[in-house]
């Protein structure tokens, strides 16, 4: 009984915990990741920031570049060399015929160094059959000037798109065009003339480069403004370009928050590493702290009703043995004096016999107090036994015995009050051989059968009782034709203090633990008391193992 | 004969220019002002630019510079103290007419003294002496922003210069010498210079030198942390004696002669004319570059003028735009005595040291393609062109670059060739920026050569 209520009391307990816990999780992975997007968002917002920044650096450049580019087509060939000489970001100018020839540079003799320079690294470009401008015809991009097919072009609308142009009122003024050639990603920037020419300009990569760096913040020497964490440009190639912040990212750690440059760089990106203390992990601090206390505090109230139950209890089932002590102590002290009560009333009975004075009135109330004093005797004998069998107490104490004697006597014994109910009590006995029983144990289930005999059975009822010897063990049958017992109940008669439905037991008294002892007194005597499917009335049929005769 | 003689003196009159104190002075010459007659030829051009005296240091220009620090791990230990040393001797010479800012740069760069006037040193000096070494190295980034601070100030009165002191590889962001060399050229047509210094044995030096060579800036190489201050000084005093600024020079060859190539310095050679650029003239230090013209073939007697060389600068002294121009012609004779006679040492000696420089510099690559053999036949060959031409012109500075040749063949196959490499770099950029003397650069302990006793055994 106890490990069982102690694993009840820890299903109680652990259930709600462990369901606190499983919600808390629950809690704390939504707050996590709530955190997270949040944190990702911020992440994102300050690399956009950096975007803009460098946006802005193009911005300039744009302007600068379209500024370059309103020089007259028909420009000085020594100026236009100076420009590629003098400008920052200028590499190579460049300007095309409206019919998409190349007017400057041309591959003469005269060509500078740098000009053919400028025909092998962009050579890519011009075979690619890219339109610069709105041209109207397909052009043949001849670097010599003339129409004479240098490079065949291949419209379309294909190698169009490559260009990454900006629109101005649906046509195509000004714009830049990236391409690949020796380090990385190199962009020409055009402006389409009025008069059709296309001028534009080698940009010079590393001087673009370096200028969009030095627009980005550098790592901060003051700690209060320091970025927590590290943001990284990478080119094309993914090779960082620039990066700052002070915190220092493990080269497997993957960015937080990754973005693509603007365009033109849009093959740049940036990235964001955080340091690991900016990272949330998933509850503030004080968050965390609620829930903690929570869960303990759960944790104690849940320990504290358990234990307070089990002391309940506990207490309830010590008051109910020190009732159950006091009651035994009663019965045992109560117990002698009946004794004495009924052995004196049987005396003076069996005297008044002898004196053949049995008509008398007085021998009618001597009868009764006997029988009621035996009544007494029975119930006080059942209390006592049912404390020994609460304490494990009981064995039976065999004895050579006939039980047909033993039988007879008990139904003597009950003789008066059947009688007075007008209850006609029949004995079969073919159990005459003497045996090993504890003559104590039949009288007492059996009287507690005849007790109910007596109790339920209508004035004027019947009843049987049969003994017979089956093998090894003793069968006694006790019929009677009262009102019977439901067989749905007929195990439930047999649990300690268990009467049956009030019809059936209005107004009749008992304790409610006779058949429950008839049937362990049974058991302890190697047998079984139970009830057998009848017609009508009740069945009950005992079994006690019987030892050979000693 | 007597015509010959005026025809002499008319070349040697025409060919230099006299300039009063305070303007730079430009000497044309060529390499033979007398030429053989009746055939095409090819001879050489010099274009020299001296720069004027200053009178005291209270002349000088201002300057606006930016130091860049590595201070990457490898930069740890003595090397860092002594960059901070150099540093603060550096900013010592300076003035409150002056600008400076640091920048250190490991994986990412910091602003240590951003653009600022050199009026309360004691601040700077604390900052400096805050730098300690850790983390990778952002070169390019560090010069972005060392360049970027430069702009800050950036003023063609001031000498906007940037000083990068380096001991490491470039690792994050740009990094081949090819594209240092073309921020370095990006920079030069701001008008800021970049002097590198490269420290130890670990540095790239071909990224250090041609960041330094592209900018018109001076590439120092110091083996030994203890001498960076001096080195640093020097170079740093060799900025403060600029005179002028912003030099542009521009050759036009006369009819007929065709310009084929330019010795010593890059520009731009188009037709006749050939221009050309420098960021600036230093006081009392001639800088030149030759021009190899193809002369067409003459009669004797005859003269043929074959150039006109225009110089315009920003004159440091006067904050003006100076003018000058200079021309030189030739003259033919059917006699070569009189052709040998001619010959300008002073040209010759530079035409010898630019085409042994050339050599000295495939010798390198050979080198690096493990070509070795090759590299020391190439540079023994340097070796008897340099003492030959030494003896003929009678040239010191050619004597001790045939015996730094020496040395660098000596070495080719030295277990330290990381290190001799780098004194290679460094002797290059040196002659090619014209230098009169190979005073201060490192000279190679002559191994107690395991190559010199391969060398015999092969003999063997």
């Amino acid at each position: 009984m106890k490990p069982k209520l102690i694993a009840i009391y820890l299903l109680i307990v652990l259930l709600p915990l462990g369901l606190l816990a499983w919600l808390g999780s629950e809690l704390a992975r939504d707050e996590r990741q709530r955190v997270e997007r949040r944190f990702h968002e911020l992440l994102r917002a300050q690399l956009e920031d950096r975007n803009q920044t460098m946006a802005n650096t193009i911005a300039d450049r744009e302007r600068e570049f379209l500024a370059l580019c309103e020089i007259p087509p028909d420009m000085d060939v020594a100026e236009l060399r100076q420009l590629g000489r003098k400008q920052r970001f200028v590499r190579q100018m460049f300007i095309l015929k409206p019919n998409g020839a190349f007017q400057y540079p041309l591959l003469t003799a005269t060509a500078t160094a740098k000009e053919r320079g400028f025909f092998e690294r962009t050579k890519s470009v011009w075979e690619s059959g890219i339109r610069l401008g709105g041209a109207p015809e397909p052009q043949n991009f001849d670097s010599r000037g003339n129409s004479g097919v240098m490079v065949n072009v291949v419209q379309g609308s294909q190698s169009q798109a490559m260009s990454q142009l900006q629109m101005k009122s649906g046509h195509r003024e000004y714009g830049w065009h990236p391409w690949f050639w020796g380090n990385g990603v190199q962009f020409l920037f055009w402006r389409q003339a009025s008069s059709g020419h296309v001028i534009g300009l080698e940009v010079d990569r590393v001087a673009l480069i370096a200028d969009v760096l030095s627009e980005l913040p550098e790592t901060s020497e003051d700690e209060t403004v320091q970025l927590p964490g590290r943001i990284a440009l990478r080119d094309a190639q993914h090779n960082v370009l620039y990066q700052w912040g002070a915190h220092e990212p493990d080269s497997s750690d993957e960015p937080m928050a990754r973005l693509p440059v603007k365009s033109p760089l849009s093959m740049w990106s940036l990235e964001y590493f955080a340091a690991p203390g900016l990272y949330p992990e998933g509850f503030s601090r004080s968050t965390l702290f609620n829930l903690a206390v929570g869960i303990v505090a759960g944790c104690a109230l849940l320990l504290w009703l358990a234990v307070y139950f089990y002391r309940e209890n506990t207490r309830e089932m010590r008051d109910a043995a020190q009732r159950v002590s006091f009651v035994n102590q009663v019965s045992h002290e109560l117990k002698t004096p009946l004794t004495n009560i009924r052995m004196y009333a049987e005396l003076l009975q069996a005297q008044f016999d002898a004196a053949g004075r049995s008509a008398s009135e007085a021998d009618e109330n001597l009868g009764v107090i006997v029988s009621e004093s035996q009544r007494l005797s029975r119930m006080i004998n059942n209390v006592l036994t049912f404390a020994k069998g609460q304490r494990g107490q009981l064995s039976p104490n065999r004895r050579s015995e006939v039980p047909d004697a033993v039988v007879e006597s008990t139904i003597e014994h009950f003789k008066p009050a059947l009688d007075a109910k007008q209850i006609d009590v029949e004995f079969a006995g073919e159990a005459k051989d003497s045996v090993a029983l504890d003559p104590d144990y039949l009288e007492q289930i059996l009287g507690n059968l005849l007790s109910n005999v007596e109790k339920y059975v209508p004035n004027g009822g019947h009843a049987k009782v049969q003994t017979r010897f089956n093998g090894r063990s003793l069968t006694v049958r006790v019929f009677d034709d009262g009102p019977g017992i439901p067989e749905a109940q007929r195990e439930a008669v047999f649990e300690p203090f268990t009467r049956l439905s009030n019809k059936l037991s209005d107004g009749i008294t008992g304790t409610g633990i006779g058949l429950s002892i008839s049937r362990e007194l049974a058991r302890t005597h190697g047998g079984e008391l139970s009830i057998e499917a009848t017609e009508r009335g009740t069945s009950f049929k005992l079994e006690l193992e019987t030892k050979d005769e000693a | 004969m007597k015509s010959m003689i005026r025809f002499f003196l008319a070349a040697f009159v025409l060919g230099t220019f006299s300039t009063n104190a305070n303007q730079v002075k430009l000497n044309v010459q060529l390499a033979k002002p007398v030429l053989e007659s009746d055939t095409k030829q090819t001879t050489f051009v010099k274009i020299g630019l001296t720069g004027f005296e200053l009178a005291n240091d209270q002349e000088r220009a201002p300057v606006n510079v930016s130091i860049v620090f590595d201070k990457s791990g490898s930069m740890g230990g003595n090397k860092i103290v002594q960059a901070r040393r150099a540093a603060k001797m550096a900013i010592d010479r300076l003035n409150a007419n002056d600008i400076v800012s640091v920048v250190l740069y490991d994986s990412t760069v910091k602003i240590l003294v951003p653009a600022t006037k050199v009026s309360d040193k004691e601040s700077i000096f604390a900052q400096i002496d805050r730098i300690a070494a850790s983390g990778s190295t952002a070169l390019f980034a560090g010069m972005s922003k060392g360049a970027d601070e430069v702009r800050k100030f950036i003023n063609k009165d001031r000498l906007n210069r940037i000083f990068l002191i380096s001991d490491g590889q470039a690792n994050v962001g740009p990094k081949t010498p090819q594209e240092l060399g073309e921020l370095g050229l990006s920079l030069a047509k701001e008008g800021i210079s970049v002097t590198t210094i490269g420290l130890g044995a670990g540095y790239n030096e071909d990224l250090m030198a041609q960041l330094a060579l592209k900018s018109d800036g001076r590439h120092s190489f110091v083996e030994d942390a203890t001498q960076l201050a001096q080195i640093f000084n020097e170079d740093f005093g060799e900025m403060l004696s600029v005179v002028a600024q912003e030099v542009e020079v521009v050759v036009d060859c006369k009819p007929g002669i065709r310009p084929v190539r330019l010795l010593g310095r890059e520009g731009d050679i188009s037709g006749q004319k050939v221009v050309t650029a420098m960021n600036q003239i230093y006081s009392k230090q001639e800088q030149y570059f030759l021009l190899e013209v193809e002369v067409p073939a003459a009669e004797k007697d005859s003269k043929l003028d074959v150039a006109t060389v225009s110089l315009a600068y920003l004159n440091m002294g006067t904050k003006n735009r100076d003018r000058l121009s200079s021309s030189v012609a030739a003259r033919f004779t059917n006699s070569k005595a009189v052709v040998n006679k001619s010959l300008n040492k002073d040209v010759m000696i530079s035409c010898v040291t630019q085409i042994a420089l050339e050599n000295n510099q495939r010798a390198t690559a050979l080198r690096d393609q493990g070509r070795t053999k090759e590299a020391e036949a190439l540079l023994q060959g340097n070796v008897y062109f340099l003492f030959d031409n030494a003896k003929k012109l009678d040239s010191e500075f050619l004597r001790s670059y045939g015996g730094f040749n020496q040395i660098n063949a000596d070495n080719l196959g030295n277990d330290k060739w990381a290190i001799e490499r780098k004194k290679m770099r460094y002797q290059q950029s040196r002659v090619q920026q014209g230098s009169q003397s190979l005073r201060g650069v490192p000279v190679q302990k002559k191994a107690p050569s395991q190559s010199s006793s391969v060398k015999v055994k092969i003999k063997k």
